[in-house]
């Protein structure tokens, strides 16, 4: 890789510009070097999950993108899901429905479930399940997890009907 | 790395920014044309966007009248899901006979109007099209190949543009013109104004679409809008000119008519009413008067057009050796007779003594008809707040082949002089003659002009001008030009060669003038081709093609080629070459920024900086590692620094480098350096090649030294390897195949050499052609597949797929790009879309039309042992858990980058597991195209074991029908002991 320029990129709506090393992974650069804590590190495989963000609005696992892979893009992390202090539908229904037990795997949940809700707002439950499918929870939590996406449907549905 | 940041970033970073912004793309016709502000292009007819609105990222087609564009969350999204959408255009609305009104007014006039008091009337009329404006904003500054990007966000009532350049009041007005908004409501934010016309219409077309798709959308989008190709409107000159017996000259008109610069794009295609003023300069009407000595001169153009003068020129100087023809007088003597100015008659006679003026020289020798002509020019404009007055003569010889239709000008003589004001000229100093840069620099400028007015484009070398405008489209037939020193001040030289001047004014009409001197037939119209001579003479003489012509020259060209390869053999069997002397590196500024950015483009076709950098190096630098089954090759440093790259190298040395394989000090060059691909490049292309290279930042860094195996260490023996292997031929166009196919062989067989990897190589590697002709090799480790109808593919590839591939680095019905491929997809995405259109043309070509492989005997399950079994059933485990987030088919997530689907990936379908064992250890971490997505590398939590577990499930679930692999532990060994790509 040829000595490089400075990249830019957007977070949670605001512009950072970092001089860091472009093949450093995406989620180290957010935890590290910006201190958002809401993705968290898992595999460093892309295969749990647990290090879901939103790039440009889908559903990306930050350990396996390098920086260089967002630049002059928009990445949300659960961070930024909340709008002037209200909680996203999404975040809300998990502590509605206690979605979390040892909480590791929730930001995969909720921002995979995000992303579905962004393309298609009300999805039916065997699209939740295979969207989430490849979220892996240890603890056995599926149940509550599964009532909680129900419910941020439901919250969505009602937030854009007032 | 930069220090931390504070912590107190993730206090902004961690709240949630405006509402989300999208992302569009524009679906412009095929053909945009306008007169005065009317839309003449191409009209929309149909748009189906049904396909293009089931791509992902939430599209929206937003429409109106001829204006299509898609919105999407990201960027790739918008262009992906616009490539789908299906338009029909019409052709455009023809030329309907509805008259065009103008709005005329006398821009310049002299003497008393005595029209028709005289013996002889002569009237003519001319057509120009100017390639000058592309060309005087490429050395200002050239667009960026990816396009402008803009950015509108509707807040509340407001609209908020942001703009990379332009003239914010400007576009706020036009803007609430369009959207029928108070201007008081657009907020236009702009980085600096515009450098250039040209730049400040780009602002002006970007704005109108993005201003009204966010509004149409009621969200902030963020647009990227290509460099628009206009088909402008030609000026249209008519003459009338009057003389009595004696040929003294009479009264003299000349009607201009130029439509004004088109509206904006929103604005026209949308079909809106543009109201706004155009504030361009309208040229000064005596500048464009001819300079002889007319009783009464009339010159009557449009209200507000800059016409160019290089459209006054072309008509006037034709139009005087019309009159010279009709009374009998020699071209140049008539001139003299009736040119008031002394100097600029002074300068007349020199180029025509220069050049042996002789009349016009006509010449048949068998279907070669050779002429000449003349032509001059002066003007008077304003430099750097000086006026300055220039004079220019050429003489041009031109040949036209009657029976190729080849219209080649063979030699130029030209002469120009330039003074500031009215102050006497400067004495005549020795050291006043033209330097070897300034006539380097001139001869250029005289082989553009040139190359703008014969015509367009049809060689194989011709580069197309999508991404920034080229004028530099010489083709290779362009002659040597002779100057003639006029004796100018050297300071205003300079003034002159950099802004091109009157010098290559008379450069259209001098042409035209010969050609009319050879074949009889006038060209009225610029650019001309040998296609109009053609047609022009057929309809002359009501006969058709002398195909006898055909054969006599078909037998003379093969005894040229005969010969040349004979002196070829000679040269290239010689063990020990010559050692070319080191020159000091070309001054920066001898190149023009045309000629670079050819040269640039020849770089990235030929890949250049793929093998001659270094991971984690400075470009070009060398010291990137090849391996061969020789030894290892370390690839040199090619930038101009003069100790340790190419900085001292002619361009003698360079081409015999490119062309031979022999290095400046007379070396030979191993084979890993594809220079039997690269003597296919045309000589205007390796030109440019070396004047981009040696523009480029000299670094000084030393690649260490190959480590190649006795005897392959040996380099004379290489002269052997070059006789039997290597020819040294320019690439030669079948005359039988399209242009397009042409282009796309040129590209694929010279700088491209898309052979080195994708054709196979003999024992003593050296590529193989006939039916192994880009039948698959290997490359690094890498399999390079077949581009055949050898290919392993299960699916045959289209044009359309391959174009796909190449450009993004993704074809849904094969797979992604990766390992050494990834880095020329990169390279090959800067390059112009037609140019990828072609080479993709150009392998479709060489696919089987039908899929009749022969499939083995699908393998069952039964048939396979207990161990067989117990690892496919491991390897289905090892998916689940590691690949199939990313891979399974049908279900899952939606996430980031493109989702390949492994059933039709070649790599799971070809005879050797290696491209996929490196993709699973290695994963793909520098994609052709971000946009694509990462996959992480599993060497260090997967064991040898697993991967052969994986792999025996992966051939049998997604390549049906196909025996296992052999050899995969020793593949894995292979892979591993290699570092990633």
């Amino acid at each position: 890789m040829h000595k490089q320029e400075p990249i830019t990129f957007h977070v949670n709506g605001h512009a950072a510009t970092l001089d860091i090393a472009a093949d450093a992974p995406l989620l180290n650069v957010l935890r590290n070097d910006l201190c958002l804590n809401g993705p968290k590190f898992g595999c460093g495989l892309g295969e749990c999950g647990a290090c879901t963000v939103l790039v440009d609005g889908v559903a990306a696992r930050s350990c396996v993108i390098p920086l260089a892979g967002v630049a002059g893009r928009n990445v949300t992390t659960l961070d930024g899901l909340a709008q002037e202090g209200r909680l996203d539908p999404v975040q809300q229904a998990f502590i509605d429905e206690q979605g979390a037990q040892c909480g590791y795997c929730m930001n995969g949940m909720i921002m995979t479930l995000k992303a579905l809700l962004l393309r298609s707002p009300s999805p039916t439950e065997d699209e939740i399940r295979s969207e989430l499918d490849f979220n892996l929870c240890r603890c056995g939590t599926h149940v509550e997890i599964m009532r909680a996406a129900l419910r941020a449907v439901e919250l969505q549905r009602q937030g854009a009907a007032q | 790395m930069s220090a931390p940041l504070p912590r107190q970033m993730a206090g902004p970073l961690a709240t949630g920014g405006a509402a989300s912004l999208r992302h569009a793309r524009l679906a412009l016709p095929p053909r945009l044309d306008w007169q005065q502000s009317l839309y003449t292009g191409a009209r929309l007819q149909g748009l189906d966007s049904e396909a293009a609105l089931r791509c992902p990222g939430a599209p929206q087609v937003v429409q109106r009248r001829h204006l299509v564009a898609v919105v999407a969350d990201s960027d790739e999204q918008a262009r992906q899901a616009c490539s789908q959408l299906r338009l029909r255009w019409s052709d455009a609305t023809p030329q309907d006979g509805t008259p065009r009104v103008r709005a005329a007014q006398t821009l310049h006039a002299r003497g008393q109007d005595s029209s028709g008091l005289h013996d002889i009337t002569m009237d003519a009329h001319y057509q120009w099209r100017d390639g000058e404006s592309a060309s005087s904003t490429l050395s200002s500054s050239p667009f960026p190949a990816t396009g402008i990007v803009a950015m509108a966000s509707p807040m509340g009532a407001n609209l908020r543009l942001d703009l990379p350049f332009g003239n914010p009041a400007l576009i706020a007005m036009e803007v609430a013109a369009l959207l029928s908004l108070p201007v008081a409501q657009v907020e236009v934010r702009s980085h600096r104004p515009p450098a250039s016309a040209q730049e400040r219409s780009a602002a002006s077309d970007v704005a109108g679409v993005v201003a009204l798709l966010a509004l149409q959308c009621g969200q902030a989008v963020s647009l990227v809008l290509e460099p628009t190709n206009f088909a402008s409107s030609p000026t249209s000159l008519q003459l009338h000119g009057e003389l009595d017996q004696d040929g003294r000259l009479g009264s003299y008109h000349l009607h201009i008519e130029q439509d004004a610069p088109p509206p904006p794009l929103a604005w026209l295609l949308t079909e809106t009413a543009y109201a706004l003023e155009d504030a361009s300069d309208p040229r000064d009407g005596a500048a464009l008067a001819s300079p002889y000595d007319w009783q009464a001169l009339e010159i009557i153009g449009p209200q507000g057009a800059a016409i160019p003068l290089a459209a006054s020129t072309f008509a006037q100087e034709i139009f005087f050796d019309e009159l010279a023809q009709r009374i009998g007088e020699d071209a140049v003597q008539y001139r003299l007779q009736h040119l008031p100015d002394a100097h600029g008659a002074a300068l007349v006679r020199s180029v025509a003594e220069g050049a042996g003026w002789n009349g016009p020289a006509r010449q048949v020798q068998g279907d070669i008809l050779r002429g000449r002509g003349f032509a001059y020019a002066s003007t008077l404009e304003q430099e750097q707040g000086q006026p300055v007055q220039s004079w220019s003569a050429w003489v041009a010889d031109v040949e036209y082949d009657r029976a190729s239709g080849e219209l080649s000008v063979t030699r130029v003589t030209a002469g120009h002089d330039q003074r500031a004001g009215t102050t006497a000229a400067a004495a005549h100093a020795a050291d006043d003659l033209l330097d070897e840069k300034q006539r380097a620099l001139l001869g250029e400028q005289a082989r553009l002009a040139m190359a703008q007015t014969l015509a367009p484009d049809q060689g194989f070398d011709a580069w197309s001008r999508e991404l920034r405008p080229l004028p530099g489209q010489a083709s290779a037939s362009l002659p040597q030009v002779d100057l003639i020193d006029g004796g100018t001040t050297p300071a205003l030289r300079d003034i002159q060669l950099k802004a091109g001047g009157a010098f290559t004014l008379p450069a259209a009409a001098a042409i035209s003038n010969a050609i009319h001197a050879a074949t009889g037939v006038r060209l009225r119209e610029a650019p001309f081709s040998g296609e109009q001579i053609r047609l022009a003479l057929e309809h002359q003489e009501g006969s058709g093609q002398r195909p006898g012509g055909w054969r006599r020259l078909r037998k003379y060209g093969w005894l040229g080629v005969a010969a040349a390869a004979l002196g070829a053999t000679l040269t290239l069997a010689m063990p020990w070459r010559a050692e070319i002397a080191p020159v000091a590196r070309p001054a920066a500024d001898l190149y023009s920024a045309a000629t670079i950015e050819r040269g640039r483009r020849v770089a990235l076709a030929g890949d250049c900086a793929v093998c001659h950098t270094a991971p984690g190096g400075v470009a070009n630098a060398g010291g990137h590692a090849l391996q061969t089954p020789f030894g290892t090759v370390f690839s040199t440093n090619i930038t101009p620094d003069e100790k340790t790259g190419i900085g001292n190298w002619s361009y003698t040395a360079f081409e015999r480098a490119m062309r031979e394989g022999i290095h400046r000090d007379g070396r030979h060059l191993y084979p890993a350096f594809p220079y039997t691909a690269f003597a296919k490049i045309s000589e205007a292309d390796m030109q440019s090649l070396y004047a981009y290279l040696m523009a480029q930042p000299a670094v000084s860094s030393t690649p260490p030294e190959n480590d190649l195996r006795f005897p392959f260490n040996m380099r004379p023996l290489l002269a052997g390897w070059n006789l039997l292997f290597h020819k040294n031929e320019v690439f030669q166009p079948d005359p039988d195949r399209s242009a397009l196919w042409n282009r796309g062989a040129y590209l694929v067989e010279g700088a491209g050499h898309c052979t080195a990897c994708h054709s196979p190589r003999n024992a003593l590697g050296a590529e193989q052609g006939g039916r192994q002709y880009l039948g698959g090799g290997t490359v690094d480790g890498w399999e390079a597949p077949a581009l055949t109808a050898l290919s392993k593919s299960p699916t045959p590839w289209t044009e359309d797929e391959l174009f796909s591939y190449l450009r993004s680095g993704f074809s849904d019905r094969h797979g992604i790009a990766a390992g050494p491929m990834a880095p020329v997809v990169a390279e090959l995405a800067q390059l112009p879309a037609g140019d990828v259109r072609a080479i993709a043309h150009y392998l479709a070509s060489f696919q089987a039309p039908t899929t009749s492989t022969t499939t083995p005997a699908p393998i069952t399950t039964s048939s396979l042992n207990e161990s067989q079994k117990l690892s496919q059933a491991n390897g289905k485990r090892l998916f689940q858990g590691a690949c199939a987030a990313c891979h399974i088919e049908g279900t899952g997530p939606t996430l980031f980058g493109v989702r390949p689907s492994l059933r039709v990936n070649t790599n799971l379908h070809s005879d050797t597991p290696d491209n996929l064992i490196h993709v699973i250890l290695h994963g793909i971490r520098e994609p052709a195209n971000p946009a694509l997505g990462y996959m992480p590398g599993f060497a260090n939590s997967f064991s040898d074991a697993q991967v052969g577990d994986l792999l025996a499930y992966l051939r049998s679930e997604f390549a049906t029908g196909k025996p296992a692999w052999e050899g995969v532990p020793e593949s894995i060994a292979r892979s591993r002991a290699q570092a990633g790509h």
